[in-house]
């Protein structure tokens, strides 16, 4: 069946690739919507594909929301070539990223993180690891433990040493 | 028909393809068993023969030394993989363990060779197997490595193998978890780094876990294992690197302190040097009450001043005539000058004053300087320059001043090393030094430069005339090539002008123009005048028509203007400036000089409208020594002499 579904193309004429999550979720998307991920970009120029793609590492609601941006994005590479295509505008894609990243609970957005980095899509790492840059912004090292449920593994000794290094980020 | 034949020859080729790259994967693979100890040592000769590109990749000593203290102090396996630029371990001692392969030859090779590839391979692992050249065996459940080298194109198929093989061998390692057994293969491709990066990451986040957890039992038992936990402590280093590498500067010292996990990634991070944020501009400025040595940094991010303890000489008895990438450059009440890092505290000497073409110190009897004497002059336009007419001898009160001016520090394009450039007073000649020269270059015949820019190893200098020179010094005779004729007859003394390169690729100039202003109605109270920033404009050079073209509105664009390197930056990377803007610093240097106590002209310039707005409301900093903008840098001197 996958086989089948592999073969099967769209209107444009684009190959679909069938993505299987950990917990064995299938997504079919095409050709443009995978390839921004550079690693199934890769599996596709190697003529990898043809079973579907297993991402044994990825769950299946990190791949919802993964193939959700790919979709949204997918205007991107394409409006290069035909403007009038582009899926969606500069401005409603900056919202739904805005949207994607601000809504996530800490170990999703982790989850998100590890995903897009397995799967090299690098929009999405940048925007998911400065989603949590910007979480740290401001903040003390404790404020910093509570909001991501840090132990504070160092001793005394070290973290005192530590902070003594620059010992004038830690003023209040 | 033609369907069933054209399969016939997909099967055909599939099997050629095959064919190929397991014929590949006998003759051109070499598998090293290498306990982990040696490994690293061993990989630096075996690995290089293996690939036989014995130039390819260069681990240096130091490196190997790193990686065998690791194991000997008996941590649980480092792992190291390369890729083009570094060689770097993905364990829990960084510091001994972040090893850089020669940036030159690893960075070449990688350009000539885009695939190669490298994979690691760790298990812990009952196997004895013999070393084979020293003849030793390895311990029985050792760490053990397998280094495989591959120059293929078929860098695909081997990382699908590799992913088989962690599979396999993590699932055995649930069901015995006596016999803890992981393996890892790391891959770095050096065209494709990131996927191999990526590969590694998640593999390397999975052995991190299994041998660190006691018990992988009946939850993980039958399914595959979710492969790293979605902590954040527990995110790959890699990945936590590049959470780091976007942080303001005090926010990423804060979470160094955090747990060791970010410690460790701030460290790698530190070493690398890969940071992905800008930092947004700070004002660099003194006050009385924080004391002699204390430099403030008030961050326009946080909107809260950081106050610094530096070292000798004492901050406040210091010019501020300079500020690029985080080095502030000061002349002291000796007139010795330094370059200075606020953030790192980081200092080093510039070469004496006295070393500056028509400078001439005056001794005393007991052979200590006293004044010096500026005599320079030089020819422009047909008319003579002469300080002779301005009073040669300096007074110890201008001298700071009159034997230098601004001040600047570019990484030379040619030899990496720090280049200072000096713009003097009183007539904008120019002397420059590398970082470790003894003393001061110049360049004769030119001057009345007002600010000076670098790029792509040429010197961009603009003159009180708005004229723009293009000037190599890497050769042993500076060249000047004028880029744009002037655009005026006679300078404005009320004018600075500023030169860029805008980051959409423009040179641009920049006009500030300053009005007096008294806060008393005498004019003769002198400590009553006041200086106002009444205009700023923007121009592009239009190099060809050699004629400026007035940019009437900076779209998404911010300016900092004063004693820095003059900048222009894109709000859309610093969310808490506000575009369209100038934020300058006063630095009207005979006025600086001359009325040390009044009230700097220091503010938030809207370019729409010409308003100008307080930075900060009550003023924080002392009026002397006159703020300046700074970019804070972690980046160390050390490094950039060692490159």
């Amino acid at each position: 069946m996958a086989a089948a579904a592999a073969e099967a193309t769209t209107d444009g004429g684009g190959k679909m690739i069938i993505l299987i999550s950990a917990d064995g979720k299938r997504f079919e998307v095409t050709e443009a919507v995978a390839s921004q991920s550079q690693l199934i970009s890769n599996m596709i120029e190697d003529d990898c594909t043809e079973n579907g793609v297993r991402l044994p590492n990825v769950d299946g609601d990190i791949l919802t929301m993964v193939v959700d941006y790919c979709n949204m994005h997918a205007g991107d590479a394409a409006a290069a070539g035909d403007t009038m295509k582009a899926s969606s505008t500069e401005e409603e894609l900056k919202k739904f990223d805005a949207e994607l990243v601000q809504a996530l609970e800490n170990p999703v957005l982790f989850k998100l993180i590890l995903a897009a980095n397995f799967l090299n899509i690098k929009s999405l790492l940048d925007m998911t690891c400065q989603r949590v840059a910007d979480m740290m912004s401001g903040k003390t090292p404790e404020q910093m433990r509570e909001t991501f449920s840090i132990e504070n593994d160092f001793t005394p000794e070290e973290e005192a040493a530590i902070r003594q290094e620059n010992a004038w980020a830690f003023d209040d | 028909m033609g369907k069933k034949r054209e399969r016939e020859e997909k099967k055909g080729k599939k099997r050629e393809r095959e064919e190929k790259k397991s014929s590949l994967w006998k003759k051109g693979c070499t598998l090293l068993s290498l306990d982990a100890a040696r490994c690293l040592v061993v990989a630096q000769t075996q690995w290089q023969r293996a690939a036989k590109k014995p130039k390819m990749v260069k681990v240096s000593s130091q490196a190997s030394g790193g990686a065998s203290a690791v194991a000997e102090s008996g941590q649980e396996t480092g792992v190291g993989f390369f890729s083009g630029e570094w060689w770097q371990r993905a364990a829990k001692k960084p510091e001994m363990a972040v090893v850089s392969s020669s940036p030159a030859s690893g960075g070449a090779s990688a350009a000539k060779k885009p695939r190669t590839l490298l994979g690691v391979r760790v298990c812990k692992e009952r196997l004895c197997n013999g070393m084979g050249k020293n003849g030793r065996r390895t311990e029985e459940g050792r760490n053990r490595m397998h280094l495989i080298i591959l120059e293929s194109d078929n860098w695909w198929w081997l990382l699908r193998r590799a992913v088989a093989q962690w599979r396999w061998q993590s699932e055995s390692a649930v069901g015995r978890s006596s016999d803890l057994m992981a393996t890892c293969i790391v891959a770095s491709i050096m065209s494709i780094g990131r996927l191999a990066t990526a590969l590694c990451s998640a593999i390397l986040g999975a052995l991190h876990k299994l041998s660190a957890l006691p018990h992988i039992e009946e939850e993980h038992v039958g399914v595959l294992p979710s492969m790293v936990e979605a902590e954040l402590p527990h995110l790959p280093e890699d990945l936590l690197v590049q959470i780091l590498s976007r942080l303001e500067i005090p926010d990423l010292l804060r979470a160094s302190s955090v747990c060791s996990s970010w410690h460790s990634a701030y460290t790698t991070l530190h070493s690398l040097g890969q940071y992905k944020r800008h930092q947004t501009p700070c004002l660099f400025y003194t006050s009385e009450s924080a004391g002699k040595n204390v430099g403030c940094i008030y961050s326009l991010a946080e909107q809260r001043t950081y106050k610094i303890t530096l070292p000798d000489p004492p901050i406040r008895d210091r010019y501020l005539i300079g500020s690029s990438d985080g080095w502030l450059v000061t002349i002291d009440d000796k007139c010795e000058m330094h370059l200075l890092n606020p953030v790192t505290r980081e200092q080093m000497a510039l070469p004496p004053v006295i070393t500056m073409e028509q400078v001439n110190p005056t001794y005393d009897e007991s052979g200590a300087i006293v004044k010096y004497e500026n005599r320079s002059q030089f020819w422009h336009d047909g008319v003579m320059f002469s300080s002779r007419s301005m009073g040669s001898i300096i007074s110890p009160r201008w001298q700071q001043l009159f034997l230098t001016g601004r001040a600047f520090v570019f990484s030379e394009t040619s030899t990496g090393k720090l280049l200072v450039v000096l713009i003097r007073n009183p007539f904008g000649q120019l002397s420059f030094a590398r970082v470790g020269d003894d003393e001061w270059d110049y360049l004769p015949e030119y001057g009345r430069y007002e600010d000076c820019t670098y790029k792509d190893g040429l010197l961009y200098a603009v003159t009180t005339l708005g004229e723009i020179h293009a000037i190599d010094l890497s050769g042993p005779i500076a060249m000047v090539k004028v880029v744009m004729g002037k655009v005026m007859d006679i300078g404005d003394g009320d004018r600075n002008t500023y030169i860029l390169h805008a980051p959409w690729g423009d040179v641009l100039q920049i006009w500030k123009t300053e009005e007096d202003d008294y806060i008393h109605p005498s004019e003769d109270d002198y400590d009553a005048i006041l200086k106002n920033t009444a205009s700023i404009e923007v121009y592009k050079s239009d190099l060809v028509e050699e004629k400026l073209v007035k940019i009437n509105r900076l779209q998404d664009h911010v300016l900092f203007v004063g004693h820095n390197q003059t900048l222009c930056l894109r709000t859309e990377e610093f969310p808490s400036l506000e575009a369209n803007h100038a934020y300058f610093t006063d630095d009207s240097q005979n006025w600086i000089t001359e009325f040390k106590n009044n009230r700097r002209d220091i503010g938030v310039f809207n370019l729409e409208d010409n308003s100008r707005d307080e930075l900060v409301s009550p003023q924080l900093w002392s009026n002397w020594p006159s703020p300046v903008w700074i970019t804070p840098s972690l980046a160390k001197l050390n490094l950039i002499l060692d490159m």
